[in-house]
């Protein structure tokens, strides 16, 4: 409600010039992380989709493709919502123009330096946090600039009370924030490489309390946001229930932040902490679908527009996905269900249904519905857009459907033991080609999710293509000073709707409380540690070739985590302990078995075993899907950096005598040596020849750091 | 800018809030809605009672120990159920073509990636010739070898990765490899057993 006692009246325009450039970028960037995604998809189902090319391989191919899909497509999509509703919720431009083009140019100049480095295999191998420590301080350069102006145009808004859009938003600054500066902590040891100052399991609790809830503020509270402004424009009707909009917020940001653990069911992680994680997402049922409630009843009595009008299709399609989502988050992170599902495929299911259903149909619901506008001009086919919504629906179920299939199927198959208390499928590579023919389901899902959004992109160049030549700015007249919040007799809740800084606060303080209780006690890491059961930690060789398996980005397909299961148990060998990775940076515990478990694959095969299955694993296991390595018999090991590494690593806690530090390069050497010389046996023994300069090349390194995997721990 | 917003402005319910065109209804919290929230959080509570404050409900170790023992006494069991392995009976394996032709399948599948696709050795040693390192040239010792492994040296245990009786076939489909002189064979190793 316009205000008649706020000062004098103020007309001033809109920036719809920045919204339009998020908008485009937006579009862009959804193809490249689109057909990246069916790469990936296509390399899974037929390994050569790498072209034999080590920037493709799918270790760097995977990390590329969740990038760009979260940060370059969402994030373009979120910032083309929030300063294009911002502005109109708060009656007032964007504080800053010039802090707005920093803000869309420096995100730009991120996505491109990511597209650049992680094919190159600058990666720290943390999900969604891989981009190395130069991006991550302009990350949060930009992110500050993006707050900065966000908070002033709060400041300087001409509506006394914020809606529901702009608390969603605010939790999302504020949050992404700390969880993108406590899960960088590094110490750079090279222009593009870091260490960690987390290790082992504190890395590992650090990083899924990041990793979920880069979900939870970057995928889930902005797009609330966007819902709860472009649902009830599309549709024309008002938002169901306030009061819902209000306890679904609060309960929302307070109890998301707890759940980070349920991606660390049944492993070495504390038993009190897992059980955090669980009990936390199963309360966050009924919060999400506070969300989902609000946005499908907004529709009430308007429910024939589902019908007729494309962009509603895709708003509450995409609500109605964020509703399946988030049941079955819950679902997933019971233990019990967990033990099933976790490392297989219907948690890639589970998270498509989310991002091509929640966020990518939200995205184009508002970008159809928002690029008319901008443009000052008709859609050019409602009729493309149903067409688009229809074949992209159909993507998205053969995606999801096949996804969960090939999960449960290869679930159940690691599971299942015979009376004779055996494995029934030992061969973990049984249970991979089993899935395979899912896997084609599952590209052709992608791909035609990718034709639907080729239909849009033609939609929408035939819409600006029709646009008038002129632009015409869309202008605003409220008074300059709006009541201020805390003295209009407003009471509770309604009142903090008009305080900006203690609403912001009361934010803040939601997300601190479950992070600090969570995270704190395992910084006392002492408590959980077996003193008797401590380990020995990486020799410089060893550590040479475990930068190069984190560079390759190995984790994607093999975790480093036998869990507390009996099946787990058998078929890799003992429960993997906190000590075993307590000075890994990163930690590598994984999320995804395409391939077999590694924490104890050290000594199970010769050396030579280990060099020819790098070189093509196929000539070792058959139906294997891994990419070829033959590159690492030819690229050289790093060896003059190990001093500067072990430096600080040593400072980092790592207890290495100086001696070693000193010498890190030449005990590394030496180390090469012994085992090339080991190797170079092998080969002539089984008639081979010898690669050249063995005991220089990367291939040593790696088979040094493999074949220690699980023999830390021993006497 | 809220010419595309129709309200119904009779609905009681209808709050005198307005946002760029955007109207606000208040209905109260779902009962069921509520109702889901409320049985989450006391199940949350009982959950965290029953197995970390209260140390009533087994910790994932203690699980798993539990689990471990069930299925070390199906193989317990399994093991003495099994006949005993014979040289009489693996000899007999041998002249069953039908084991032998089961064994080469299997054989193929599991180790000729380290001993050759005609046992000529590669990684591991050759399988043709009359020495051996680990064993002593008789069936039973090439069954346990298969079976038990030679670890420390990257010779895998294949018990539970390779069924049972299929083992057998293994040993037997190696032994009728006797005396094949592959091409490309490895050198001799270990010791030589008439």
């Amino acid at each position: 409600m316009s205000e008649a006692t706020g000062g004098p009246l103020l007309n001033e325009t809109y920036d719809d010039k920045i919204v339009k450039a998020f908008t485009l970028a937006t579009l862009v960037f959804g193809l490249v992380a689109f057909i990246v995604g069916l790469l990936a998809a296509l390399q899974l189902a037929y390994w050569p989709f790498n072209f034999n090319l080590e920037w493709l391989t799918f270790g760097r191919i995977r990390p590329l493709h969740t990038n760009a899909a979260i940060f370059a497509f969402a994030g373009n999509a979120i910032f083309a919502g929030i300063y294009h509703s911002s502005q109109r919720l708060l009656k007032t431009r964007m504080f800053n123009d010039t802090l707005s083009w920093a803000h869309f140019w420096g995100w730009q100049a991120i996505i491109l330096a990511a597209a650049i480095s992680l094919p190159l295999g600058f990666s720290q191998s943390k999900e969604y946090a891989e981009l190395e420590w130069p991006i991550d301080i302009a990350i949060t350069v930009v992110w500050v600039i993006f707050a900065v102006n966000f908070f002033g145009t709060l400041i300087r808004r001409r509506e006394k009370h914020m809606y529901v859009a702009i608390w969603f938003y605010i939790a999302t600054i504020i949050t992404v924030a700390v969880l993108h500066i406590f899960n960088s902590l590094e110490v750079p040891v090279g222009m593009m490489q870091s260490y960690p100052v987390w290790a082992g399991i504190q890395d590992a609790l650090v990083q899924w309390w990041y990793g979920h809830n880069a979900v939870a503020f970057f995928l889930t509270t902005p797009f609330l946001g966007l819902m709860y402004y472009y649902v009830p424009k599309a549709s024309g009707r008002p938002i169901y229930s306030y009061r819902l909009s209000i306890i679904h917020f609060w309960a929302l940001v307070f109890i998301y932040i707890w759940a980070g653990p349920h991606h660390l069911l049944n492993t070495a992680l504390p038993d009190w902490a897992q059980t955090l994680g669980m009990v936390f997402s199963l309360m966050l049922w009924a919060p999400s679908w506070g969300g989902m409630i609000n946005g499908l009843l907004t529709l009430r009595g308007a429910w024939h527009l589902l019908r007729t009008d494309p962009i509603v299709k895709f708003l509450i399609t995409a609500v109605t996905f964020y509703g399946m989502s988030t049941f079955e988050g819950p679902l997933l992170s019971i233990k019990s269900v967990s033990s099933l599902a976790h490392y297989t495929d219907w948690i890639i299911g589970h998270v498509h249904g989310g991002a091509l259903g929640w966020n990518g149909f939200l995205t184009f619901g508002m970008l159809y519905f928002l690029i008319p506008k901008l443009w000052n001009t008709k859609l050019y086919s409602m009729k493309l857009a149903t067409t688009h919504f229809w074949i992209g629906l159909t993507g998205i179920l053969l995606y999801y459907i096949s996804m969960m299939a090939s999960g449960l199927t290869q679930g159940l198959m690691w599971q299942a033991i015979n009376d004779k208390g055996q494995l029934i499928y030992p061969d973990f590579v049984q249970t991979v080609t089993e899935i395979v023919p899912l896997y084609w389901v599952r590209a052709a899902g992608g791909l035609l999710f990718i034709a639907g959004f080729l239909i849009m992109l033609y939609n929408v160049y035939m819409t600006i293509q029709s646009a008038p030549a002129e632009e015409k700015a869309e202008a605003v007249t409220a008074p300059v000073h709006p009541k201020d919040g805390r003295h209009t007799g407003d009471g509770g809740h309604r009142k903090l709707e008009g305080m900006v800084i203690t609403f912001s606060i009361l934010s803040f303080l939601a997300i601190a409380v479950g992070s600090v209780i969570e995270i704190y006690p395992t910084l006392s890491l002492h408590k959980y540690i077996d003193k008797n059961a401590m380990v020995e930690p990486w020799t410089p060789l060893e550590q040479a070739g475990r930068d190069i398996y984190v560079k390759e980005g190995c984790y994607v397909c093999h975790s480093q985590m036998i869990r507390k299961l009996p099946f787990d148990v058998i078929r890799f060998g003992e429960a993997s302990t906190i000590e075993e990775s307590i000075y890994n940076r990163p930690f590598q515990w994984g999320s995804k078995r395409t391939g077999p478990d590694l924490a104890r694959v050290g000594g199970k095969y010769p050396h030579l075993w280990h060099l020819r299955h790098m070189n093509n694993p196929r000539d070792l296991v058959e139906a294997s899907l891994m990419p070829r390595y033959p590159w690492l018999e030819k690229k050289k090991i790093d060896f003059y950096s190990l001093r500067r590494k072990f430096s600080v690593m040593q400072s980092l806690g790592v207890p290495y005598g100086d001696e070693t530090v000193a010498n890190a390069d030449k005990i590394a050497e030496e180390e090469a040596i012994t085992l090339a010389a080991e190797l170079t046996k092998e080969i002539q023994a089984a008639g081979g020849s010898v690669p050249e300069n063995l005991e220089r090349t990367q291939i040593t390194a790696l088979i040094a750091y493999l074949q220690a995997l699980g023999q830390k721990g021993k006497k | 800018m809220n010419d595309d917003n129709k309200t119904t402005p009779s609905d009681p319910l209808l709050l005198n809030h307005e946002y760029d065109g955007i109207r606000e209804l208040d209905y109260p919290l779902p009962g069921w809605w509520l109702t889901t929230f409320f049985i989450t959080i006391i199940f949350g509570i009982i959950y965290w009672i029953h197995y970390d404050l209260s140390g009533a409900g087994p910790t994932l170790s203690q699980e798993l120990e539990k689990d471990m023992a069930q299925i070390e006494s199906l193989r317990n069991k399994a093991a003495a159920d099994a006949p005993q392995v014979t040289e009489e009976a693996l000899a007999a394996l041998v002249q069953n073509s039908d084991a032998v032709t089961k064994g080469q399948a299997e054989y193929m599948a599991k180790c000729a990636a380290c001993h050759g696709n005609a046992g000529e050795g590669l990684i591991g040693p050759n399988l043709t010739d009359k020495y051996w390192k680990n064993t002593d040239g008789t069936l039973v010792g090439m069954h346990k070898i298969v079976v038990h492994g030679v670890v420390e040296k990257g010779m895998p245990a294949w018990k539970g990765l390779i069924p049972d009786n299929l083992i057998k076939n293994v040993a037997a489909y190696i032994h009728s490899l006797q005396g094949s002189n592959p091409p490309n064979a490895k050198g001799a190793e270990g010791t030589l057993y008439e």
